[in-house]
């Protein structure tokens, strides 16, 4: 007889603890629920971040900023169009004309997209160059850092 | 030389430990093996080299590129094809076929003589799905010019996205080249990387290998000229 009474207990623990556990998974959704009902901010839109990418020019002659900066904007918009050019909105924020260095700033999501043109640049202002990306850093204050210490 | 290669400051650019490979330039000369260190190229396979180069290594100021010769067979049929590969020193030269039918590709695929087939425009019709399993089942390279990624007809574009998702998806080994004849011809390894992920979905690691592990597998192979 003892027997019979622990198996209906044992059943009847089984049954309420898997009862429990699926009440329990009811009552975090509706918490969930609650909790983004009550939520003033919308999530899943993120800040836009910048990068910064430290670049180098060889060329046969030197070549000027805006040179620079056209033959990048040619390319980028040749190879990947307007609409992304405008999303990535590369620009250019320094370059020595005598050492051939600078920094290139960009949306985060684009990066790869740059780092791609700068392999096709063969030429800038008729001039055989390339441009050659060497580093990309989250502040520009790194960049100008790294920019000082390839002119030593 | 240019005005800015003179500079002593491009030693500290090439720091970088990977040990990139280009597995086919044309003319090889003193600027471009000089712009190919600054890259971070460490091997150069030329086909035409016009720089003395002595025990296998160039070497200027403190950089040292490997040089290997490159043969390139161009043919239309087998007996051809075995008559010049007869002529070629494939145990010091790196051997790369450029099939023009069908049954060279396949002959070519599971000769040990030859290193990679050659993908160009005139012979995009050979590689085809059979020929896919061909070069899987024998680890035959396929090698890739870079220049006809990205320039020439979109349409003939179309069809090289596919071969190359055909390939290097189907885990066949991959090289890729740049083709060069000029210095400013050369391409930066990053950029290649990332050319290949954003244009034809390719992912980082396959390009890594393309450019870095597996031409050099087969350079070391090969014996000092």
């Amino acid at each position: 007889m003892v027997e019979y009474i622990l198996l209906a207990l044992l059943i009847a623990s089984v049954i309420v603890f898997s009862s429990s556990i699926l009440l329990l998974q009811k009552s975090l959704r509706y918490f969930r629920a609650v909790k983004t009902l009550m939520e003033n901010r919308v999530k899943g839109v993120k800040k836009p971040r910048k990068r910064y990418v430290v670049f180098a020019v060889i060329c046969e002659d030197r070549v000027l900023f805006k040179s620079v900066e056209n033959a990048v904007k040619e390319k980028f918009v040749e190879y990947y169009g307007e609409s992304m050019y405008h999303k990535a909105s590369p620009r250019l924020i320094l370059y020595d004309e005598t050492t051939g260095r600078g920094v290139i700033r960009v949306l985060h999501t684009c990066t790869d997209y740059l780092l791609a043109t700068m392999g096709l640049i063969k030429k800038i202002n008729d001039k055989n160059c390339i441009m050659l990306p060497i580093k990309t850093t989250g502040t520009l204050r790194k960049a100008r850092e790294y920019v000082e210490k390839l002119k030593l | 030389m240019g005005l800015y290669l003179k500079d002593q400051t491009w030693g500290w650019l090439a720091l970088l430990p990977k040990i990139f490979v280009d597995a086919y330039v044309r003319k090889c000369d003193s600027r471009l093996l000089e712009t190919a260190w600054i890259m971070g190229y460490r091997a150069l396979v030329c086909e035409e080299i016009n720089v003395p180069f002595s025990n296998k290594n160039y070497a200027s100021n403190s950089s040292t590129t490997r040089l290997i010769r490159k043969v390139v067979i161009r043919a239309k049929d087998v007996p051809e094809l075995r008559k010049k590969l007869g002529e070629v020193n494939y145990r010091k030269q790196f051997v790369t076929v450029q099939p023009l039918d069908i049954e060279v590709a396949r002959w070519a695929s599971h000769d040990s003589r030859i290193d990679s087939i050659l993908l160009t425009t005139e012979n995009i019709h050979v590689f085809d799905k059979k020929q896919q399993n061909t070069m899987k089942y024998y680890s035959k390279p396929l090698e890739i010019p870079l220049h006809i990624l990205f320039r020439g007809d979109v349409e003939l574009r179309g069809v090289i996205y596919r071969r190359m998702q055909l390939y290097a998806g189907r885990r066949v080994p991959v090289i890729i080249s740049s083709m060069a004849e000029k210095w400013n011809e050369l391409y930066p390894p990053i950029s290649i990387v990332k050319l290949l992920l954003t244009q034809y979905d390719i992912p980082e690691r396959i390009t890594l290998n393309a450019i870095t592990h597996i031409p050099w597998v087969i350079i070391s192979k090969k014996e000092v000229e």
